[in-house]
């Protein structure tokens, strides 16, 4: 059978799906969803693997480096979670395909580099932000943490702003 | 190697030796999956209709990563000189005796199953690449041998296979010491788990749709029989004895429980088992990483299994 | 009554808490790929005007959940406060704005956000892994250089403290959450019908086919938003507080409260409930002498909760009084009462012996600048440090001015 990977969900409903998903792990774990945190769990895991000195000599990295168990985290499996669940609904729907996806006329090999940088800059502003759009966004954002709502504006502006720049990107 | 023969297991009085590291896991997990290999290998062979080329050297793969374990096997012995003490005699009730000589069967049984196994085109392939005249000679005798006996070969490969899988858990059991091992189906178990990763295994190749069919078919019996016998060894070792609890209890709420029920329940066996009725009952594009998410969860099972019985 | 969370998923049965966490993040995931947000093409088109999806999802998942944690705790099956204290980080202002505005730039730049780029990797994408990856090298990069003075001063800026929007409002505890999830889901629904208009604005400049857009659907899910909003506002009726035994009570020290107090007293609300004639004579400087019989009359359980609640009282008073305990908002005692509040902070400190530590030096130039400060009475100045040592850094306390 063969799906049609142009369907996606109405977004009204896929909203209120996820701000179910959010909600349960609200008020089962008195936690709310994250992404970033696992990232750098990962990232501290392989540095660790080779300097693990380094690791526990640095503040930051040592906390997350947690005497050699950098996974023992609940975002750590959380995200193992969005990794399955990701898989299995691009095979349900169609949409698994190795490729690499932009505007129409940009270079592939330059996307991926763009890719790369954005993901870098993301990085390092979730850590002043303590959160990305998923950690702050979306659970701070619905626990109604003031911070969480002016950093939701400012992700919107920061995008709208540069839009324009990248403009070749995408279109 | 030190072996335990001890039946107690006191932390207070006994010395806690960390007996077995990383080179058991291994062993194990390429025993399994060399038995399921056997045993799918053979299966494959009695089926109605044509083998495809892929299917028919897969046969080979036993003997290779039977070696593969072994040599992990042979860096774990404490005094690698003596490994040839091994084959000197038949303890009946050691596994490993038994254990080294289903090994001495399994490798002539493997390689002449997958001579016979071979197509004309194919055989004709490999002595071309072959230089030397005698072994070209040994090797076309010992394929008329086995063309011979094809049938015969292939219910030995089944055999040797599910024994060799059988004995993996085995291995573990009969130290009833360790708590979390001292269960008989482990056997079973690992036996099982084997035929899965086997399948798992096989299906990363260029195997035709309809063998692809037979492997996902066996390889979600294989997980149905696998969850059940999870659930029955839990059960066994909770209802025991206060050390079976406490060993169950690891993997009920203990460290290992997240990684367990994480890695090889939900990752290894529901996921993929999810994926593969998928593609085959609604026929979905396949895809690698079923297969590939069940060897994972094999190998996290024999990981932890190892690592939590020596806690 | 609270129900919710189950705190024992992070403490007793924490490995259980860790399994069902794979089973959330999978449900998270998989949501996020129907929604299409593994595929960057359909994120960014949020940006050029075109693809409104980003915007719907949002803004619809906190609305969504929003309305839940506000009508269960509503019912008291929840402490909102408690729950938003323990999930969400504190907030830093300046940070925040800056360091969004730098995230949404790395998202049009990316093409996704830390999590949708997972998503995406999971999907088969290129450019989702290279975006991972980024997150990861950005994620290490920069936290390795975080304690670094100058940085760690600006990534602290603005520390507000754990603050709400109801907050903001000064509305009583119950009624501030309901009010405001009201407000946001009306803001919500205006900016999806605005959306709306504008994505069909965009995409007819384009010449592109409008988004589909199913008008009942969407008529649904605003009525149910609306329908919750006013079970939220309705649960304002019901009479629910939170009980004296299960709420967390706090124990600060002399130095702890001396930090707030001196510090950031706009955070705090001191109530000294010792006998009025003590309390009149010597108090905790910016805190209000209600006794104990009178404390019910504050109304503390109707009380705007944004500032932390600390009770300092008579070394005899040991539990917390219900009518403390009713306060919506965080509450801690100060240990040992007033009186170890006066040894620490209206007594001289004793002069430390010489070749002290620095450490101890420091704590004895801490107290007796408090001390100093609180009593007008100069402390002597610590003894030299020996030349041997290299001398520490010349620093104010121990005269007048200090504190």
């Amino acid at each position: 059978m063969e799906r049609n990977p142009d369907k996606f969900w109405n977004p009204y409903l896929a909203g209120v799906a996820l701000g179910l998903v959010l909600l349960a792990s609200i008020a089962i774990m008195g936690v709310g969803l994250g992404a970033s945190g696992a990232s750098l769990r990962m990232g501290v895991a392989a540095v660790g693997a080779v300097a693990p000195g380094f690791v526990e000599g640095t503040p930051g990295l040592a906390r997350a480096w947690n005497h050699g168990r950098p996974f023992d985290f609940w975002l750590s499996f959380e995200v193992l979670g969005v990794l399955l669940g990701g898989f299995v609904g691009a095979y349900t729907s169609g949409r698994l395909k190795a490729e690499t996806l932009s505007g129409p006329n940009f270079p592939k090999g330059k996307r991926l580099l763009f890719a790369l940088v954005g993901g870098v800059i993301m990085g390092a502003a979730a850590r002043v932000t303590r959160g990305c759009t998923s950690g702050q966004a979306l659970s701070g954002g619905a626990l109604m943490s003031v911070g969480s709502w002016a950093f939701m504006f400012s992700v919107f502006a920061g995008g709208y702003a540069t839009a324009w720049f990248v403009r070749k990107e995408w279109r | 190697m030190t072996e335990i023969d001890v039946a107690r297991h006191s932390l207070q009085i006994d010395p806690v030796l960390h007996v077995w590291g990383w080179e058991i896991p291994v062993y194990l997990f390429l025993g399994g999956m060399a038995a399921g290999t056997m045993i799918l290998s053979a299966l494959l062979s009695m089926r109605k209709g044509e083998r495809s080329p892929a299917a028919r050297w897969l046969a080979f793969a036993a003997p290779v990563l039977i070696s593969v374990g072994m040599g992990a096997l042979f860096l774990d012995l404490a005094h690698k000189l003596y490994v040839w003490r091994f084959y000197l005699a038949l303890r009946w009730t050691s596994p490993m005796s038994w254990g080294a000589w289903i090994l001495v069967v399994a490798y002539p049984v493997t390689l002449l199953f997958g001579l016979a196994s071979l197509s004309g085109e194919q055989f004709e392939g490999i002595m071309g690449k072959c230089r030397v005249a005698a072994v070209g000679r040994q090797l076309r005798k010992a394929r008329a041998f086995a063309l011979g006996q094809a049938r015969r070969l292939a219910w030995w490969n089944l055999g040797t296979g599910v024994a060799l899988g059988v004995y993996t858990g085995i291995l573990l059991s009969t130290l009833g010491a360790r708590a979390l091992w001292n269960s008989a189906l482990l056997g079973p178990l690992f036996l099982v788990s084997g035929l899965s990763t086997g399948a798992a295994f096989l299906m990363l190749f260029r195997v035709t749709e309809d063998e692809r069919h037979f492997l996902v078919r066996w390889d979600v019996l294989a997980i149905g029989i696998e969850l059940v016998l999870i659930l029955l060894f839990l059960v066994g070792l909770t209802t025991a004895s206060a050390a079976g609890r406490e060993a169950a209890g690891l993997l009920l709420g203990g460290r290992y429980t997240a990684q367990f029920w994480t890695l090889v329940v939900i990752g290894g066996l529901l996921v993929p088992a999810l994926l593969e009725t998928l593609e085959s009952k609604l026929h979905y594009r396949v895809t690698a990483m079923a297969p590939l998410l069940v060897l994972a969860g094999g190998f996290a099972l024999r990981w932890i299994f190892v690592a939590a019985g020596q806690v | 009554m609270n129900l919710f969370p189950f705190w024992s998923l992070s403490g007793e049965a924490r490995e259980l808490g860790l399994v069902l966490g794979v089973l959330i993040g999978f449900g998270f995931g998989f949501v996020l790929e129907r929604a299409g947000f593994g595929r960057a093409t359909k994120l960014a088109g949020q940006f050029y005007g075109t693809d409104m999806t980003v915007l719907k999802v949002m803004f619809g998942a906190i609305v969504t959940a929003m309305l839940g944690t506000v009508v269960l705790s509503g019912l008291g099956l929840m402490d909102l406060r408690a729950v938003a204290d323990y999930a969400t980080s504190s907030t830093f202002l300046w940070p925040m704005i800056v360091g969004g505005f730098a995230l949404g730039v790395g998202f049009i730049v990316s093409g996704y956000c830390p999590g949708t780029s997972m998503v995406a990797m999971a999907s088969g994408k290129w450019d989702g892994l290279m975006a991972v990856v980024g997150v990861i090298i950005g994620q290490v990069g920069w936290t390795a250089i975080e304690h670094l003075p100058a940085i760690s001063r600006l990534q602290n800026a603005s520390d507000l403290g754990h603050v709400y929007l109801y907050d903001l409002l000064g509305l009583p505890a119950k009624v501030g959450p309901a009010v405001v999830a009201v407000a946001v889901a009306a803001m919500a629904i205006g900016a999806f019908l605005g959306a709306q208009k504008i994505s069909d604005l965009v995409r007819r400049k384009d010449a592109l086919p409008a988004e589909a857009s199913s008008p009942s659907t969407r008529r649904l899910v605003f009525a149910g938003f609306v329908a919750f909003a006013l079970v939220g506002l309705a649960t304002m009726a019901v009479p629910t507080g939170t009980s004296a035994s299960q709420k967390p009570v706090g124990s600060l020290t002399p130095i702890q409260l001396a930090g707030r107090v001196l510090d950031q007293p706009w955070k705090v609300r001191v109530v000294d409930v010792r006998p009025m004639a003590e309390c009149a004579a010597s108090r905790v400087p910016g805190s209000e002498c209600v006794p104990l019989e009178d404390l019910g009359k504050l109304g503390l359980a109707d009380a705007n909760a944004s500032r932390e609640l600390i009770l300092v009282g008579g070394p005899g008073l040991a539990a917390l009084p219900p009518a403390a305990a009713a306060y919506p908002g965080r509450v801690a005692m100060l240990a040992g009462g007033f009186p170890a509040w006066a040894s620490f902070a209206l007594t001289p400190p004793e002069p430390p012996a010489p070749g002290a530590g620095p450490d101890v030096l420091e704590t004895y130039r801490l107290r007796a600048g408090i001390a100093a400060a609180m009593t007008g009475v100069k402390a002597a100045p610590p003894p030299p440090v020996p030349t041997g040592q290299g001398g520490g850094p010349k620093k104010k306390g121990g005269g007048g001015c200090g504190g």
